[in-house]
């Protein structure tokens, strides 16, 4: 049986995004769990609460086959961040990412931040190759690694000059000025969420970058209510009167 | 597609996504499918603006006093959350609150003799008042309590009152209470839509005076909440439960046929291919030939640039203009929410009048409502039919779901889903059903 804990409302949300198959939960997964898991399905995840510094962010993975075109204008909604994903092998999952999932966008914070994340680069970059430090202690020996080190076996369709070329169109598309936005080679990350290349560097940048977003958001202050707080039994007071 | 699931659902109203939620969270497979590309149905709220001009065949481009299209998420329907309601209940067990934020509506209001008044929400308020006089309101005080003391269980409370016997009439009689209280009570109070009440068991009256008591006293103001960005977030939360559950969705499917073999669904056919399935459920337009039409409602969206007179600049009331007060069968409904609560443009209000049609020209019928409004800037109109099933699904399994109706809370809505739930499961509904079986926000445990 579940705690009752009451979870505090997070103070700022980042979605991920992209077709499916490039490998978002695997992405995200790889970030919370410092593990990889082949063909992991995006099953029993609402979002993944991280907690950084005093503030908790909410990482929005699409659950189920909601990827499979099923994804609606709440998924972005309130968006600080999101995170474009792609396959650096498939040229295809780049294109989707603007024919498909740029419009979904449109619900995210007007000065939402935008990443673009080419993953599985392991199977094109001999240095995405090596696990990260971080996951020495990963129990399954290099030896028994299904790609041989050293040896890309994939053709990269997706270069980071496409990606850089994409990222403006996506500043172009929320009306942004390039000159005001944060520069592509920031924003535009190669990562393989089964070596853990680059994944902490991507989801740090982030969380670094939302924080003056969420002191925004605190000193706006909606007057929103709280749902989950337990009703106060008033017996003593007498119906519209209370 | 062409695969075998427990459950399809078609289209992605309130009512469908709740039910899919539910039925995911208790281990069903469900598919569920949209024509549209938005989640919604008739309970969406459509955005851009110039989406909403298109739909009502409007055929000039949004004026630029109306500002971003993007801006507007224009309900279809006009519908508030009673604070202790059924769906709140909904929403807590299932914790998709967590995807949604509500404001408390700031005020409700009730029209009598030509003139709106607060329905007060505080004692002061109530003693200040002028919708009854000082002797009336002691009795009214002297019933509320009664009212607040009620317990169906515990007969010691009754004060000679049968629940199952008096009628609500009897009951306003027993405590000497005039036909101004009587209207406000069963209307602004009880919500009924009609005084077809006064006849029936006192009990149900009771509690939806209680009702509205319980959801006044939760934030005060009033007793209703309103989700922001507007109600098509609802379905969407629900949607994303099952979801997580498993459920496969698909946006922009259309649906070629119904499939049945000797009276029973057996699937549905979509852009040639067929997914099986056990069980159907579904809204009215996906099954024309098993649902019948009851009636209609008339729903005037109305943009305005000014808070409503008299609502001391509230940015979000309800104001109910009870039946006999303009000659009608049929209470009137104004629901109003603004840019306060991210469905309009910076300085705009929208204001939805509704009611069930009674005349051929439903238009005339709720002209004292717009009234309330004047100036409008733009007028939307749409009369519905409204349908039920005409099958209660033991031998097809088809579950049809029925149209929303006229009253301005969800809990009609509810009950639908309780009613379908049943008839789907063999079982009774219990809130616990739709409690997640699992703690799906990871991270959680950590804090």
């Amino acid at each position: 049986m579940r705690q009752a804990t009451r979870t505090k409302k997070p103070d700022v949300k980042v979605v991920i995004l992209g077709d499916m198959n490039v490998g978002k939960t695997s992405l995200l997964h790889r970030y919370t769990e410092r593990k990889f898991k082949d063909t992991i399905s995006t099953v029993g995840g609402a979002f993944f609460l991280k907690q950084w510094g005093p503030y908790n962010i909410s990482i929005w993975d699409t659950a189920g086959r909601e990827q499979f075109h099923g994804l609606g204008s709440m998924y972005c909604r309130g968006a600080a961040a999101v995170i474009l994903t792609y396959d650096v092998t498939n040229w295809q999952s780049l294109a989707e990412l603007e024919n498909r999932f740029l419009s979904l966008t449109d619900t995210a914070n007007a000065d939402c931040i935008f990443a673009l994340v080419g993953n599985k680069a392991d199977l094109t970059d001999p240095f995405a190759q090596e696990p990260d430090s971080e996951s020495e202690s990963d129990p399954q020996p290099v030896a028994s690694c299904p790609t041989p080190p050293a040896s890309p076996v994939q053709h990269k369709q997706v270069s980071r000059e496409d990606a850089v070329a994409l990222y403006a169109r996506v500043l172009r598309y929320k009306g942004l000025d390039e000159k005001t936005c944060l520069p592509a080679e920031r924003m535009c990350f190669e990562t393989s969420a089964k070596t853990g290349y680059n994944v902490d560097a991507l989801f740090e940048t982030l969380f670094d970058l939302v924080l003056p977003s969420i002191l925004k958001k605190r000193s706006e202050g909606e007057a929103t209510v709280d749902l989950e707080t337990p009703l106060e039994v008033r017996r003593t007071k007498a119906g519209c009167c209370a | 597609m062409d695969e075998e699931y427990d459950v399809i659902v078609l289209g992605t109203g309130l009512t469908e996504c709740i039910l899919s939620g539910i039925m995911s969270v208790n281990g069903k497979k469900v598919l569920h499918m949209d024509r549209n590309p938005y989640y919604g149905g008739e309970s969406s709220s459509i955005t851009p603006l110039e989406e909403l001009y298109k739909r009502f065949g409007i055929s000039d481009s949004p004026p630029e006093s109306m500002g971003r299209g993007r801006d507007w998420n224009v309900d279809l329907i006009p519908k508030f959350l009673m604070a202790n309601g059924q769906l709140v209940k909904m929403l807590l067990y299932t914790e998709v609150t967590r995807y949604l934020d509500f404001k408390v509506v700031e005020g409700s209001f009730v029209y009598k003799g030509g003139k709106i008044y607060k329905v007060p929400s505080t004692e002061t308020e109530a003693l200040a008042s002028n919708l009854m006089g000082m002797f009336e309101k002691r009795r009214f005080r002297k019933f509320l309590v009664f009212v607040a003391n009620f317990d169906e269980n515990d007969p010691k409370t009754f004060e000679g009152v049968d629940p199952k016997l008096t009628t609500m009439g009897e009951v306003y009689k027993k405590f000497d209470l005039g036909q101004d209280v009587i209207d406000f009570t069963g209307h602004a109070l009880a919500l009924y839509r009609t005084d077809d009440y006064l006849e029936q068991p006192c009990l149900e009256t009771i509690n939806r005076i209680k009702l509205y008591s319980e959801s006044l006293a939760r934030y005060g103001k009033s007793p209703y909440l309103y989700p922001l960005y507007g109600l098509g977030e609802l379905p969407q939360g629900f949607a994303r439960l099952s979801a997580i559950y498993g459920g496969t969705y698909m946006l922009n499917k259309p649906v070629d046929e119904i499939v049945m073999e000797g009276g029973h669904v057996v699937g549905v056919k979509s852009e040639g291919q067929v997914a099986r399935c056990k069980q159907l459920i579904c809204d009215p337009s996906y099954i024309p030939e098993r649902v019948h039409k009851v009636g209609q409602v008339v729903r005037v969206i109305c943009v305005l640039s000014h808070p409503i007179k008299n609502t001391n600049d509230a940015n979000s009331c309800q104001i109910i203009i009870p039946q006999n007060q303009v000659n009608r069968k049929s209470d009137i409904y104004v629901c109003m929410i603004s840019y306060a609560h991210n469905v309009a443009a910076q300085g705009k209000y929208i204001a939805i009048v509704s009611t069930t049609v009674e005349t051929s020209d439903p238009e005339a019928e709720i002209e004292p409502a717009l009234e309330l409004l004047e100036p409008i800037d733009q007028k939307f109109v749409a009369i519905s039919d409204m349908y039920e099933p005409t099958d209660d699904g033991t031998e097809s399994q088809v579950f049809a779901s029925r149209s929303y109706d006229a009253t301005t809370h969800f809990e009609t809505t509810c009950n639908d889903i309780k009613d379908i739930y049943k008839r789907m499961t063999g079982s009774d509904f219990d809130f616990e059903n739709m409690k997640r079986k699992q703690n799906d926000v990871f991270g959680e445990d950590e804090q």
